[in-house]
């Protein structure tokens, strides 16, 4: 049966497509023109535009009440025939071919590309899914190799970064700070070919993740323990500070309680934790004692933190219940600030 | 309209577009939240008119809500899977034109629960589609069409101002060339010599 959705009542309509998932909503809004201002009446709000980039193509996922939702995909293939359909995306017409994947994906089609038409496909989704979406999401970019890296440029106005590849050269992610100064968020699930220097851009961000990798704990154990990650907790000056299965350096983070306690550092520091991993518990035995904590007294701060997803996405989600967490002062009357630890984690919040 | 003690037993006349009227009960009827809100609390004397849409849509749609008198109350959409086999069968008799003026007659009644199975039976039959086929489930025009379709517009706007355009002409002309009175006439010449005099003292 077919039938023309736009005699429908408008609210039925809008009903129709609020009960479609993203994909196929974007699936639709490729159909016409029309099609596409039907799902721009749907005013969806999303909180971020995650384009992800692997040098065979782009995927762009979409966060939305705090679920990440897999809505495009676009590979890069050798050749696709004349008698493909043509496809208009962001205002410019292309040749794709759409395949159907087996129902174990998570998208039913991906489209698929040549490279001559590489460059208007990036350009013309970022434009295309901007238009679909109400308000002015976040636009964040995870970078799966050095060759996704140098096709990225076409990607505007990104605010968070995530390079996930096995290695990364320092003054590669030195360049690609200075050419987009305007990150508000850097992960790295890469290993550091080298130690960034006292001046990096990388100590300005507002949030920096650090996810260690199997090959990076490989490295430490036959090696001896990275100098990366004390340099990066030394010199880090922004507000989050998180890492996650990263082979913990107790005096490293001691240090760094030391110097926030005595206002030498850290001033904008709001969060700041690490997890070890699974293999490698945490033994701190008496490395606390030395800041007098004190158990919380239910008034000097709240009971619970909530990270608010739209500023730190990578870190937990949700209200975290911090009454068993231990609280310090800062020297002379200062902020409070309250710590957790546990075999495999530490915590870390500052309290405004 | 009969009114028995019971709120549940009272029927209600219903009239369609051809002007005939049929009976639903008032549990059927409060599914309508037009209803609900239009004649509840006023009662309503005599056949209560729904007279933009036919007797066959109303019966079908007031059918549903005969159904579905005992269910709980709508806690919002059901999945397809879940309708049972009463349900299944209510949509698949349904030809296409009349599936659509159910759903226009349910919106317009406001009955939220078959509005919904309406609308969500329409996105199943989306998903899993791609561009193309979803274009044929909604007889969306597809780009091309509605490229076709503007360069038909735009020719026929051309030749539309052509014509005007040669309207316009012609009147002029035809202004022109008819007598205008004779004291406006006069007046123009009048204005005329005045000016050509003006200037020449000028000079």
């Amino acid at each position: 049966m077919s039938l023309s959705i736009i005699k429908l009542p408008y609210l039925a309509q809008i009903e129709v497509l609020k009960q479609l998932e993203l994909q196929e909503l974007f699936l639709m809004s490729l159909c016409s023109e029309k099609s596409k201002k039907l799902v721009q009446t749907v005013n969806l709000k999303v909180e971020a535009l995650k384009f992800s980039l692997n040098g065979e193509g782009i995927q762009v996922l979409v966060e939305s009440n705090e679920h990440v939702h897999c809505v495009a995909s676009m590979k890069l293939v050798q050749s696709v025939s004349r008698d493909d359909t043509s496809i208009k995306l962001g205002g410019s017409k292309f040749q794709y071919r759409c395949i159907e994947e087996p129902p174990t994906n998570y998208l039913s089609h991906t489209f698929q590309y040549i490279q001559s038409d590489e460059k208007i496909v990036f350009e013309s989704i970022q434009h295309h899914m901007r238009t679909l979406f109400r308000d002015t999401p976040q636009v964040q970019l995870e970078l799966s190799s050095i060759a996704a890296l140098s096709k990225a440029d076409v990607i505007k106005d990104v605010t968070d970064t995530i390079f996930s590849m096995e290695t990364l050269e320092t003054s590669v992610l030195e360049n690609y700070l200075s050419t987009r100064q305007d990150q508000q968020s850097i992960q790295l699930k890469a290993r550091l070919t080298w130690p960034l220097a006292g001046n990096s851009r990388l100590w300005h961000v507002k949030r920096l993740a650090v996810h260690g990798t199997f090959a990076d704990l490989v490295n430490q154990i036959l090696l001896g323990p990275s100098v990366v990650i004390p340099g990066i907790i030394r010199n880090f000056g922004g507000e989050h500070l998180c890492f996650t299965d990263v082979m913990y350096n107790i005096d490293s983070w001691r240090q760094l309680i030391r110097r926030w306690r005595a206002k030498e550092a850290y001033h904008d520091l709001r969060w700041f934790s690490t997890t070890s991993p699974a293999a490698l518990p945490i033994i701190a035995g008496t490395a606390l004692d030395e800041f007098n904590l004190v158990r919380w007294d239910g008034i000097r701060r709240p009971r619970t933190v909530k990270l608010d997803s739209k500023i730190v996405n990578f870190i937990m989600k949700g209200e975290i219940d911090c009454s068993s967490w231990m609280d310090i002062q800062q020297d002379g009357g200062g902020k409070w600030a309250s710590i957790k630890m546990t075999d495999h984690s530490i915590c870390f919040v500052v309290w405004d | 309209m009969t009114s028995p003690a019971s709120s549940s037993e009272v029927k209600y006349l219903i009239e369609s577009s051809e002007g005939n009227t049929f009976d639903v009960s008032g549990a059927a009827l409060r599914q309508s939240n037009t209803f609900n809100a239009m004649f509840l609390n006023i009662g309503a004397d005599g056949p209560i008119p729904f007279t933009d849409y036919n007797e066959a849509t109303l019966k079908k749609v007031f059918e549903y809500c005969e159904h579905s008198v005992n269910e709980e109350n709508y806690s919002g959409p059901k999945h397809q899977d879940d309708l049972s086999k009463w349900d299944l069968n209510f949509f698949n008799e349904m030809d296409q034109k009349m599936f659509i003026d159910v759903i226009n007659a349910s919106n317009f009644l406001d009955i939220e629960r078959l509005t919904s199975y309406c609308c969500e039976r329409i996105a199943r039959m989306l998903r899993g589609k791609n561009t193309q086929e979803m274009i044929k489930v909604i007889t969306l025009p597809t780009a091309e069409e509605l490229e076709a379709k503007q360069k038909v517009e735009e020719k026929k706007a051309a030749a539309a101002k052509k014509v005007a355009e040669k309207a316009a002409e012609t009147a002029e002309k035809t202004e022109t060339l008819e007598e205008l009175p004779v004291q406006q006439l006069v007046q123009t010449t009048r204005n005329k010599l005045t000016r050509k005099y003006l200037s020449f003292s000028n000079e």
